[in-house]
């Protein structure tokens, strides 16, 4: 009896687990898109205010934010300065590749993030703000609906995962 | 990918490099260039649907794929296209446009080096002022090539017999080396001449297009010895009366003045004291005293040392130096700088 219970327990526990780890990938998102919400803000701040080329904004705003985006940034910054010829959206979107997160990443914020790299540093500051601005939108809006489907998700994964566990003791047991 | 440290052509110190700012295409016709022309090139010419061309030793030539050059056009010349031309753009820019919109204005840019790299292209107005220049057509960089010691010789006739410096004007046509040999006048007083028993002066420096400094992220890239202030950037009228204020400076160098404002400035100057080294656009005596402002300081003795410079015995050749009271030639015959 004893025995059974506790691969009851083991089994419960692993399908909770399950759930509250896909769960979180909603979480991810969001934490993530707000993340770079953020980093754009410093972003435009940088340009518009100090003038500061490329490669040390990228340094100076990876100093200041957290998760995936920091290390975009560093490492375009390092591709950047190693000058090996690489024009600034190859360095951009070569970094987002080698991200090593990178499948974490929804393919429509990739796309963004592409986007954003195919037209920072190529125009004049009024063009950069416009640039950045419309970037920024499309994020914001992918913000609120990752918001809605974390709500939305998060409990139904955690206590899919929970039921799973429940029923599958039932069946077996 | 190429490494830009493998083929350094341009090498003025152990870090800095001219390819870095050529986009990849292009940098590997360049580096394939034989090694006597490209120690020599002058220019690197970059025009849209034209073929890639470079000058050296007073010539101009045409490159092909394989980096061989010719002196006609032919059909195996490299042709440059509009992306060379803005991928190049981004390496000049450090990937940021945004950030030269003020170089852009003033159609250059300075490099890391003190290169500096020519821009034109379509220019944006705005209430008749530049705003800002886009759809760029075509590339010019032009090689800095620091001269140190060519002044050397010269230094003793700039001198009166208490070793005093005295006001000093730098005739010469374009392209003959008067910014070169300025730079390095300014440096040897700077530092002073143990030779000539001249102590280093404080030389306040009004450095307009930032050619002489060559300041790049504001940091001066040519040796201008140890007592220089660099005013970089400030319009020359304005900058020397602000060092006059600031800086107390002993000396006072500029680079091509000609305006009315200039003058005015200049009597600022010389009524604090202060000793003036400056250079004018001009091919001899006769052609200075013509020009309005110039010709008015000329003749009323401002400059007691005028220097012509010309390119008959090569770029940088001082042909004579006139005392400016009497206006007679104090060289025997004209100074040849070797030019490397």
């Amino acid at each position: 009896m004893l025995f059974k219970i506790c691969i009851s327990a083991v089994i419960i526990g692993c399908t909770s687990s399950l759930g509250i780890i896909y769960a979180n990938t909603f979480v991810e998102r969001t934490r993530f898109l707000a993340n770079l919400i953020y980093a754009l803000q410093i972003l435009e701040t940088e340009i518009v205010y100090t003038n500061t080329p490329l490669p040390e904004v990228l340094i100076k705003t990876a100093n200041k934010t957290s998760s995936e985006i920091t290390r975009i940034f560093e490492n375009t910054a390092n591709i950047l300065l190693r000058k090996e010829g690489y024009i600034f959206s190859e360095a951009w979107k070569k970094a987002i590749d080698e991200s090593n997160n990178i499948k974490k990443i929804n393919q429509e914020d990739k796309e963004l993030l592409i986007s954003l790299g195919n037209g920072l540093g190529i125009s004049n500051t009024q063009d950069q703000i416009k640039h950045i601005d419309l970037v920024r939108a499309g994020i914001k809006r992918n913000y609120e609906s990752s918001l809605i489907s974390q709500k939305k998700n998060t409990r139904l994964y955690k206590n899919l995962g929970l039921l799973l566990g429940l029923t599958i003791v039932v069946i077996f047991f | 990918m190429l490494k830009a440290n493998d083929n350094n052509f341009i090498k003025k110190s152990n870090t800095l490099y001219l390819e870095e700012y050529l986009c990849p295409e292009i940098r590997e016709v360049i580096v394939t260039i034989p090694k006597d022309i490209k120690s020599s090139i002058e220019e690197i010419r970059l025009r849209v649907n034209k073929p890639l061309m470079i000058y050296a030793n007073n010539h101009d030539f045409f490159i092909t794929r394989k980096g061989e050059i010719s002196s006609s056009e032919n059909q195996n010349n490299y042709i440059v296209s509009k992306k060379n031309i803005d991928n190049c753009i981004q390496f000049i820019s450090d990937y940021s446009i945004y950030s030269v919109e003020e170089e852009l204005k003033r159609g250059y840019i300075t490099i890391q080096g003190g290169h500096r790299v020519g821009i034109v292209g379509r220019v944006v107005l705005e209430n008749g002022d530049i705003r800002i220049m886009k759809e760029f057509t075509g590339l010019n960089y032009r090689v800095a090539r620091e001269k140190i010691g060519i002044s050397s010789k010269i230094i003793k006739y700039l001198l009166n017999e208490k070793k005093e410096f005295l006001n000093t004007l730098i005739v010469s046509p374009p392209q003959c080396g008067k910014t070169t040999l300025l730079r390095d006048i300014i440096r040897n007083l700077s530092n002073g001449m143990p030779d000539l028993k001249l102590k280093g002066l404080k030389i306040g420096l009004v450095d307009e297009r930032s050619e002489i400094g060559a300041a790049y992220r504001g940091i001066i890239q040519n040796d201008l010895g140890l007592r220089t202030d660099v005013l970089d950037g400030c319009p020359k009228a304005k900058g020397m009366i602000m060092l006059i204020r600031a800086m107390s400076p002993e000396i006072i160098a500029t680079d091509e003045i000609g305006r009315i404002d200039d003058a005015f400035a200049i009597h600022e100057a010389l009524l604090a004291g202060i000793k003036l080294i400056t250079t004018v656009h001009g091919n001899s005596l006769e052609d200075i005293l013509q020009k309005k402002v110039i010709g008015d300081l000329v003749k009323d003795s401002v400059f007691q040392r005028i220097i012509i410079l010309s390119n008959k015995k090569g770029v940088g050749t001082i042909e004579k130096i006139i005392d400016g009271d009497t206006f007679k030639n104090l060289l025997y015959c004209p100074i040849v700088n070797k030019v490397v």
